[in-house]
């Protein structure tokens, strides 16, 4: 661990929410720093959402502040915003068929003008996301004759072409088969690992969070009960309170799957 | 290359269209008329009714024809891309009932007063088509989904529609100048007219045009939208107002004309994609060539009423298209 | 309390070589549509009604409009087949260019260019004509847009309109005095003795000393349609010695079945015979039974184009309609043209079972 802290690259503090009378955030404090991979885990209702729209800035929480590099997110305008931190949306519904290259095309919407078309230099980055997560050859595919799995990987890919640092992602894995989890998770770990991105994503597998992020932040009720290194956070107490379930540990060389399946012996 | 294509072809129906009408002019005497009225050229000899007929009969017109046809199919494709549905239309939000309403009562009130060349129908279709939206807009506002706009559009459109059937039926013999309302016309087209609609379409078409981009990332609904830099809540309001304003502009000019707004998006989109940046363009001058074309095979054998000449080309020109794609649409 | 918040697009950032398609696109939608911005230079105001040097005649119109006309107009439009009935009556029927495409009387008007159908003028038409003259039939049967641009367009356009009996004479003056000259004369005795036919009919059928109640059926689909009250028909019933049963408003043409059971005509004149609507249909009607009329057999066809149209047969179509409720006048009334044979059965000859029983 090195003595000083990383700079950071999304810090919220003392975030509290309200939508009427339910308390969705209270007195929420996170410090993503750069090149940092970190997963926000707890159960429904716990206010991962709420975190991700207050740290990107489309919620505006009643008390605390959220920061994006060195700047208040409040004070900076959405395309601001969208060129620096870039979220991946979780599932997209297109009224008109596209090709996958044209929605990467839409992550350079921060970047264009009234008047002209996409640059060379939006072109550049179009092919580049494309590239960097590895789905060249799918660009003149329609959207909508991909797997679930390749449709994730197009919206990664969008994101990066905002061109930012900081990559969201809200469940990325829900809907995806097991190949397609790993290998969204091992693209994230290339990012922030070899490409020095900060990532921060909301998952609900616990092993799949555990196995891929050295750091996770647990949400419950609105408040952040525990923040830091996986192996301190995910202890069987903890577990129990707030997911209400009884855990098991794997140690050896069964900690090092990330997935893990369980026979039962009939 | 489609862009050059789509001018070309504008160009030369706009051509046919001063050329060609109910009464048959000899073309070289209806071109030196435009050479001489347009270029400057020398006055040559031609019958006065010639020159009458090609300059305060056809051109405004056909003029006319093109920028209504642009507005319907630049505020068509913005609606479908403002509600992320590909059925809606210009009229989708109620501006069509609130058009013909305020036309009906525009026909039944006693005044007769005509500011250039727009009577109180027309003035009264132009404020009702705006009013519609605006109930529209005020009655879904606060809901965040987009099926709520569209609800509520249908709605307000059919309380309308049923003030629209209240008028007719009380209307007597003014109910042939309604119907002859709904079914749109360019019969009426004079300078003045052109003069006044001109700028509010073009004006308006130009700045929907320079939003593409939002409309764009608006395909991914509104909170992917907001991470790609959009400010949703203006850029909608702001496109929903300008394809509003287009579309009762021409709904006052030209009364209700139907498919173009739907269907010429579409067609382009079959073409070039669904990028606004290239449909939105492309379906004006597309837009623009259709109408002008309809409203010529509408009024050689002797007004037919335009806006069933654009069902009858229109209809199946698209089935031709969507059947060469197959996979276009998912509804 | 969160809020939602979508700020404001900046648009700095990195500039970039535009690519082209769009921009050259909606410079050339703007470019074209900056050339039709050249149009009030282009348009030029169209010449006066009347050209100079040529002597003109003012007069009023019966929309209340002052009209300045050429005193012998060679070219003349017209757009109602009464306006081309009376304009043939009156010797002018050579002067005619043009007309609609419902004119069926005299014999050579349905030869005429046709410039108007039931939607409208067709404008191209009546400017290829280069008429100096356009007679408009007013109450919106020529749409008022089209008067406005026919006169926008320089043409002189005088407007009729006959809202009882006596317009009608008014009118055949007023077009007279337009078409000048020997139409003049013409319409002025044509007026005297259409009035003084019209005045001997209407002493006879007052004569008669009984004014049957009358409804004059001028239409049966979707509704049953009648005169208004204060209309030309109501007026020319009553000139025929008949007491109309009108709708309840002067806006409305429908009359409810029930109320005209109520109203009891004692004689039905059916001015949509010509549709095919005949007596034997009339006493069928579930309901109608009982209608004095029907029980007696009133029920009599009329040749509608006569009686409602506002020109020089009225005379005679006024005729016709006493003929129809006053039945025992017909023989002092032969000086007139007999109506041609419609509805195969004449049921002012039935018997009262023929036409219908009354069924518990």
């Amino acid at each position: 661990m090195s003595s000083e802290p990383l700079p950071a690259a999304v810090e919220a503090r003392g975030v509290s929410v309200t939508y009427g009378t339910r308390v969705a955030l209270r007195e929420v404090d996170l410090r993503l720093g750069a090149g940092e991979r970190v997963c926000l885990v707890g159960p429904n209702g716990a206010g991962k959402s709420t975190l991700v729209r207050c740290l990107t800035g489309l919620v505006t929480p009643a008390a605390g502040s959220v920061m994006v590099g060195d700047r208040l997110v409040s004070s900076m305008t959405r395309s601001d915003v969208a060129r620096i931190l870039a979220v991946v949306p979780g599932t997209v519904q297109l009224p008109f068929a596209m090709n996958v290259e044209a929605v990467v095309s839409l992550g350079r919407t921060p970047y264009l003008h009234a008047w002209s078309g996409p640059s060379a230099a939006d072109q550049a980055a179009v092919v580049a996301a494309l590239n960097r997560v590895g789905i060249l050859e799918l660009r003149d595919r329609d959207v909508r004759t991909l797997s679930t799995g390749e449709r994730q990987l197009t919206l990664i890919a969008m994101a990066l072409a905002q061109g930012g640092t900081v990559l969201v992602l809200d469940e990325p894995t829900v809907h995806l088969d097991l190949r397609h989890q790993v290998q969204v998770m091992e693209l994230l770990v290339r990012l922030s690992d070899v490409e020095g991105m900060t990532v921060l994503a909301v998952l609900h597998d616990l092993t799949l969070a555990s196995h891929f992020f050295p750091r996770l932040a647990m949400l419950d009720r609105g408040r952040m009960v525990a923040d830091g290194p996986t192996a301190a956070v995910l202890t069987a107490d903890r577990v129990r309170e707030v997911y209400g379930v009884e855990p098991r540990f794997l140690s050896g060389l069964a900690a090092e799957a990330a997935v893990v399946v369980e026979v039962a012996m009939v | 290359m489609v862009a050059v294509g789509g001018l070309v072809s504008l160009g030369i129906v706009v051509l046919a269209g001063i050329v060609l009408g109910n009464v048959s002019l000899p073309v070289s005497d209806t071109l030196a008329v435009l050479g001489h009225r347009l270029l400057g050229l020398p006055a040559g000899i031609w019958p006065a009714s010639t020159e009458t007929i090609v300059v305060e009969l056809r051109l405004p017109r056909v003029l006319t024809a093109m920028i209504v046809g642009m507005g319907l199919a630049v505020a068509g494709t913005a609606f479908q891309g403002l509600l992320r549905n590909p059925l809606a239309d210009p009229y989708v939000l109620g501006t069509a009932s609130g058009a013909a309403l305020g036309a009906a009562i525009g026909v039944l009130l006693p005044i007769q007063v005509a500011v250039l060349g727009f009577g109180v129908a027309n003035a009264l279709a132009f404020c009702g088509a705006l009013a519609a939206v605006a109930v529209v807009y005020r009655l879904s506002r606060g809901s965040e989904s987009r099926s709520s706009i569209l609800l509520v559009g249908y709605a307000v459109g059919s309380v309308l529609a049923a003030g629209l059937a209240t008028a007719m039926y009380l209307s007597g013999d003014n109910l042939r100048r309604i119907v002859a309302y709904l079914l749109g016309s360019f019969a009426n087209a004079s300078w003045a007219q052109v003069v006044v609609g001109l700028p509010i379409i073009v004006l308006g078409t130009l700045l929907i045009l320079s939003r593409a981009r939002s409309l764009d990332a608006l395909l991914l609904g509104d909170d992917a939208a907001a991470h790609l830099g959009v400010d949703v809540r203006r850029e909608r309001r702001v496109l929903l107002a300008l394809a509003a304003l287009v579309t009762a502009a021409a709904v006052a000019l030209a009364g209700l004309i139907g498919f173009v707004g739907l269907i010429v998006p579409h067609a382009v989109r079959l073409v070039v994609g669904p990028s606004a940046r290239l449909v939105l363009p492309l379906s004006a001058v597309l837009g623009a060539a259709f109408m002008v074309l309809a409203d010529l095979i509408a009024r050689i054998p002797g007004e037919l009423p335009v806006g069933i000449v654009t069902a009858l080309i229109g209809v199946p020109v698209f089935l031709v298209l969507l059947r060469r794609s197959p996979g276009a649409y998912e509804l | 309390m969160t809020r939602l918040d979508y700020r404001s697009v900046a648009p700095s950032g990195v500039p970039g070589k535009g690519s082209h398609h769009p921009w050259a696109l909606a410079l050339g939608v703007a470019a074209v549509m900056a050339l039709a911005g050249g149009a009030p230079v282009i348009a030029q105001s169209p010449s006066a009604g009347v050209p100079q040097g040529v002597p003109a005649t003012t007069l009023t119109d019966d929309t209340g409009t002052v009209v300045t006309i050429p005193s012998d107009p060679a070219r003349v439009i017209s757009l109602s087949p009464a306006i081309t009935e009376t304009a043939f009556a009156l010797g002018a029927g050579d002067r005619l260019v043009g007309g609609t495409d419902y004119d069926d009387y005299p014999a050579q008007a349905p030869a005429l260019p046709d410039v108007a159908t039931y939607t409208g003028v067709l404008m191209e038409q009546v400017v290829a004509l280069e008429p100096d003259l356009v007679l408009a039939a007013g109450n919106g049967f020529t749409p008022d847009a089209d008067i406005a641009r026919m006169r926008e367009l320089g043409y002189p356009v005088v407007v009729l309109y006959a809202e009882d009996v006596d317009g009608v004479m008014a009118d055949i003056r007023l077009i007279g005095d337009a078409l000048g000259g020997d139409a003049d004369a013409a319409a002025e005795s044509m007026a005297a003795d259409m009035a003084a036919s019209i005045e001997r009919i209407s002493a006879l059928a007052a004569a008669t000393g009984t004014t049957p109640r009358t409804f004059y059926e001028i239409g049966d689909q979707p509704e049953l349609y009648g005169p208004a009250p204060d209309s030309f028909i109501e007026d020319l019933v009553g000139l025929a010695g008949g007491d109309a049963i009108t709708t309840s408003d002067p806006a409305v043409f429908s009359i409810p079945v029930e109320q005209l059971i109520v109203a009891d005509p004692e004689v039905i004149v059916l001015g949509d015979a010509l549709y095919g609507v005949c007596p034997d249909v009339v006493a069928a009607r579930p309901g109608w039974a009982d209608i004095t009329a029907v029980r007696a057999g009133a029920v009599r066809p009329v040749n509608d184009t006569v009686i409602t149209r506002p020109g020089p047969r009225l005379a005679d179509g006024l005729a016709s309609l006493t003929r129809a409720i006053h039945p025992e006048l017909a023989d002092e009334l032969t000086d007139f043209p007999a109506d041609p044979p419609m509805c195969a059965v004449a049921a002012s000859t039935a018997a009262p079972s023929a036409s219908g029983s009354a069924q518990p």
